[in-house]
């Protein structure tokens, strides 16, 4: 090929760029997967937008108004809600769980809804897991890249929604929803998920698998934390003052996930958040007001059957490895807070009165379940006897261990 | 602000370039320097303003230093005592930034004392800037120095492409590049010489080193949390590190030189196919070139290079290869991964005496001692790889067992798709033995200064022969056309951030 001059040479990449650029561009502002050029944006791929599990498209979805019921919570709501439950069969209920986010993330979404919904929701659920009370950066991930940041980077995040190849996949993954005709479902516009496994998925080998993930983090930054706990009185006063009805659950984990904690050493730590909890509501007068639900424990679902390694596929009925619950535990989980479905609830409603006595049930469940599964029971202890010594002391905020 | 973010390359870049293009146009030379410092200087401020500070007292002090040595008699009392204060205060402004927790850490492990950790915040580039300003001071000393004005100095001390990590450059080969007469108008050879340095290096880091780095990191994080990777996902975890090292700093490399050559200025080559060597000295000819001429020249020599004697000799190449590799990061995963190194020269040039006492010339081998060479030098570098990446050292010895079949030999993998990640990694065997490079695909364009220290200049080979003049870069269509598309499919790539490795250090 004849050699150019330099500078047309230049002028033709640069058009080349900028043309292939504009086109990317254009389309997806006008697919927009998650919402986020509304004035722009196709109104005839509304249902065919999926609200994908990202923090981006969590905080699209809480700028936009008029939701009544607000989930909110770590992944244990996101995928372990169900999205069919009767309470939420309204196109005005928004799951705005995120994975692992922080406390303070979590105040932060609350104050997003709040601020873009015209008027303040009717219902709040919170799912509560005491990892989010452990000290450390108050948002993580790619928290602050979101509009949930109001300082949020522009630049950087709108060149990825509008010149990012995760905004080209999720965008032709709307066009495909509407070549094939797959509108999505109201609930799962709202923000629920599914969790789907591969073929070759074995619940044992992956319950090894987070407990494992999950061991040095525990062992070394899980803390309960008095300026978290501020943050959650932080939430209820705010909720309060709005008239929000704010319900509060401890999400459910599997009983290995409970011994994971003791073989970390943070048994009694955890013990101790339900009090803080506890505690919390009787300081602000609001027992019996704000119901505190406990789904964790070491009796029913939570001790479900571990199946053995070669079996494959989600034949877990509660559970889908150590930490996360299915929506059918998270369903007996809801008709326990809402009073509803009969005898198919799971949960024990905590007060300052029945703390103790339930820590002790527990106990006593505890060496029971201990005694039906002597090896299971020894699997977390061998994961964290595994690892590699730990360099640094836990940070233990003394306030959270009550005497 | 990294170079591949949006933020640089559809605002920051663009922005610099087109006011260098206009105060060219126009003559206005010695404003288009100013320029470079200004646009330098908010480079890296961005994102922490408060490391200006930092990298402005050293600019001022060192300039000072290198001024009033500059106007001293070379080799004076003065000038030594002048020259050790400089020397001493670039390497303390170093040590505390770098190695103080370091330091801390290991008085706490060794004498069970309770020093509180000083946290102290890592300012980006610091390893850089100051090596490159302690060379200064040691030449002023020397009186290589003089002449030089402030801007100059800044310049040469913060021009963006290569501040954050290398080329370390050197002030002669950078100096008479800010003050040579220009010409008054813009060379577009330059522009289309570095925006396509540019977008090689682009398309390296996003489109091959992150893909690798999705394969390394589970591996090397599995063996950091306890877990032992089986025999075939730790080699294949090493090997797509290898892959990811590789790509990552030759993009970094290339985009440094292609930066810099937009600006009509030219860096020196520093990573020059290193997989290709065919011995562990040729390696080090090869990789971080600028560091290897640094440490040799300012350290190797000055402690007697191999001018008193053999023992001698390994004892200094030990001790170079040992703060060679401290310099990376403040930890004894890098002083191991040094000591390798310099485990693997001293063996190497024991190897070569031999040789040459029984009158073998290592220069000249034939094909089958080139591949048994290349092949030991490439699996040599992939061991001491673990060392340099692993989060600690229990983590290292772990990968390394597996390595060598002290766990067993499973070839099963819960981290990695191992078939696809070994496949790739063998894919990119030919890539990175066999295809030109940057610089030799650019060679009449003389992409780079030429690499003229010491005794090891680097003569480019020319394109092989194999692949005749295909690769050969020229500014045609289709070039135009290939390059576009790298250069929109990286963009579209850089969905999330992905420092170049280089930059922690």
């Amino acid at each position: 090929m004849t050699p150019l001059n330099h500078f047309r040479f230049f002028r033709i990449w640069l058009a080349v760029v900028a043309g292939c650029l504009a086109v990317v561009a254009v389309f997806n502002m006008l697919v927009d997967p998650i919402g986020a050029f509304p004035k722009f944006h196709l109104r005839s791929l509304e249902r065919y937008r999926p609200r994908v599990d990202t923090r981006q498209g969590k905080a699209e979805l809480a700028h936009q108004s008029g939701w009544e019921i607000v989930t909110l919570g770590s992944s244990h709501v996101l995928g372990g809600l169900p999205a069919d439950y009767p309470l939420f069969r309204s196109n005005r209920t928004v799951n705005l769980a995120l994975t692992a986010p922080t406390l303070v993330e979590l105040a932060a979404v609350l104050r997003t809804v709040r601020a873009n919904n015209g008027k303040p929701p009717r219902l709040v659920i919170l799912g509560l897991d005491y990892y989010m009370f452990s000290e450390g950066p108050d948002y993580i991930l790619d928290f602050m890249e979101t509009r949930f940041n109001p300082k949020f980077d522009r630049v950087d995040y709108y060149a990825k929604r509008l010149i990012g190849h995760l905004a080209v996949k999720e965008s032709i993954k709307v066009i495909e929803n509407r070549i094939a005709g797959r509108g999505l479902s109201l609930q799962d516009l709202s923000g629920f998920i599914k969790y789907r496994a591969a073929e070759d998925f074995s619940h044992r080998s992956y319950f090894e698998q987070i407990m494992r993930r999950a061991a040095p983090d525990y062992r070394s930054q899980l803390s309960g934390s008095a300026s978290r706990l501020e943050v959650l009185r932080k939430i209820i006063r705010d909720c309060r003052e709005q008239r929000i009805d704010l319900r509060l659950i401890i999400m459910p984990v599997h009983a290995l996930e409970l011994e994971l904690l003791h073989a970390c050493g943070k048994g009694e730590s955890f013990e101790n958040f339900k009090r803080s909890l506890v505690q919390l509501l009787a300081e602000e007068g609001l027992e019996g007001k704000v119901p505190l639900l406990d789904a964790t424990g070491y009796a029913g679902p939570s001790a479900e059957e571990v199946p053995p390694a070669d079996v494959h596929g989600l034949t877990m009925k509660y559970f889908v490895e150590s930490t996360h619950a299915t929506p059918v535990l998270g369903a007996m989980v809801l008709n326990r807070l809402f009073g509803t479905g009969g005898t198919n609830q799971f949960g024990v409603f905590l007060t300052s009165a029945n703390i103790e006595g339930h820590l002790q049930q527990e106990h006593l469940d505890r060496a029971a379940y201990v005694r039906a599964h002597p090896v299971d029971s020894q699997w977390p202890q061998r994961i964290v006897e595994s690892l590699p010594p730990m360099k640094t002391a836990a940070i233990t905020d003394p306030a959270m261990n009550h005497p | 602000m990294l170079f591949n973010s949006y933020h640089f390359i559809l605002v920051f870049l663009p922005v610099a370039l087109a006011v260098f293009v206009v105060l060219r146009s126009r003559g206005k030379i010695s404003w288009t320097f100013n320029w470079l410092v200004v646009v330098s200087v908010f480079f890296y401020g961005w994102g922490n303003w408060s490391n200006l500070w930092m990298i402005g007292e050293s600019m001022v002090v060192n300039y000072l230093i290198g001024t009033q040595l500059g106007r001293m008699e070379p080799g004076s009392r003065n000038s030594r005592w002048l020259m050790r204060l400089g020397v001493t205060a670039n390497l303390m402004f170093l040590g505390y930034y770098k190695y103080a927790d370091f330091f801390v850490n290991n008085v706490r492990a060794v004498f069970g004392c309770h020093w509180p950790e000083l946290n102290v915040i890592l300012p980006i580039g610091i390893s850089f800037y100051t090596f490159q300003a302690l060379t200064y001071v040691v030449d002023s000393a020397n009186g290589q120095t003089r002449g030089y004005n402030f801007r100059d100095f800044c310049l040469f001390i913060t021009f963006f492409p290569h501040l954050i990590a290398g080329p370390i450059v050197h002030h002669g080969e950078m100096m008479p590049q800010f003050r040579r007469e220009h010409r008054q108008w813009v060379d577009w050879a330059d522009v289309a010489v570095g925006i396509t340095m540019f977008v090689f290096g682009l398309a390296k880091k996003v489109l091959i080193a992150d893909q690798f780095a999705r394969w390394a990191t589970p591996v090397f994080n599995a063996a950091q949390t306890g877990a032992t990777p089986g025999f075939g996902a730790a080699w294949v975890g090493v090997m797509a590190y290898a892959m990811q090292v590789y790509f990552d700093f030759s993009a970094y490399s290339d985009m440094a030189l292609g930066l810099a050559r937009l600006f009509g200025i030219k860096l020196p080559i520093n990573f020059n196919s290193p997989y290709k060597a065919r011995n562990i000295a040729g390696f080090w000819r090869r990789w971080h070139m600028t560091l290897s001429r640094l440490l040799r020249e300012y350290l190797y020599i000055p402690l007697g290079g191999n001018r008193h004697g053999t023992a001698r000799r390994y004892v200094n190449l030990m001790a170079t290869m040992l703060i060679g590799g401290l310099w990376h990061g403040a930890g004894w995963t890098y002083v191991i991964w040094g000591g390798l190194h310099g485990v693997y020269l001293s063996t190497y040039h024991a190897w070569s005496a031999w040789r040459a006492r029984r009158g073998r010339a290592s220069d000249d081998p034939r094909l089958a001692g080139l591949w048994t060479g290349r092949l030991i030098t490439f699996v040599a570098v992939l061991v001491s790889y673990v060392f340099f990446r692993a989060a600690s050292e229990a983590a290292a010895f772990k990968l390394v067992g597996s390595m060598f079949g002290l766990n067993g030999f499973s070839f099963a993998s819960t981290d990695i798709p191992l078939a696809t990640a070994a496949w790739a990694s063998a894919a990119m065997l030919p890539v990175v033995w066999f295809l030109p490079n940057t610089h030799e695909m650019l060679a009449c364009y003389q992409p780079a200064l030429e690499y003229t220290a010491g005794t090891d200049k680097v003569g480019l080979a020319p394109t092989p022969a194999w692949l005749g003049r295909r690769l050969e870069w020229h500014p045609t269509v289709g070039w135009a056309l290939v390059l576009a598309a790298l250069m929109v499919a990286s963009i579209l790539g850089l969905s999330r951030v992905s420092e170049f490795i280089y930059w922690q250090f």
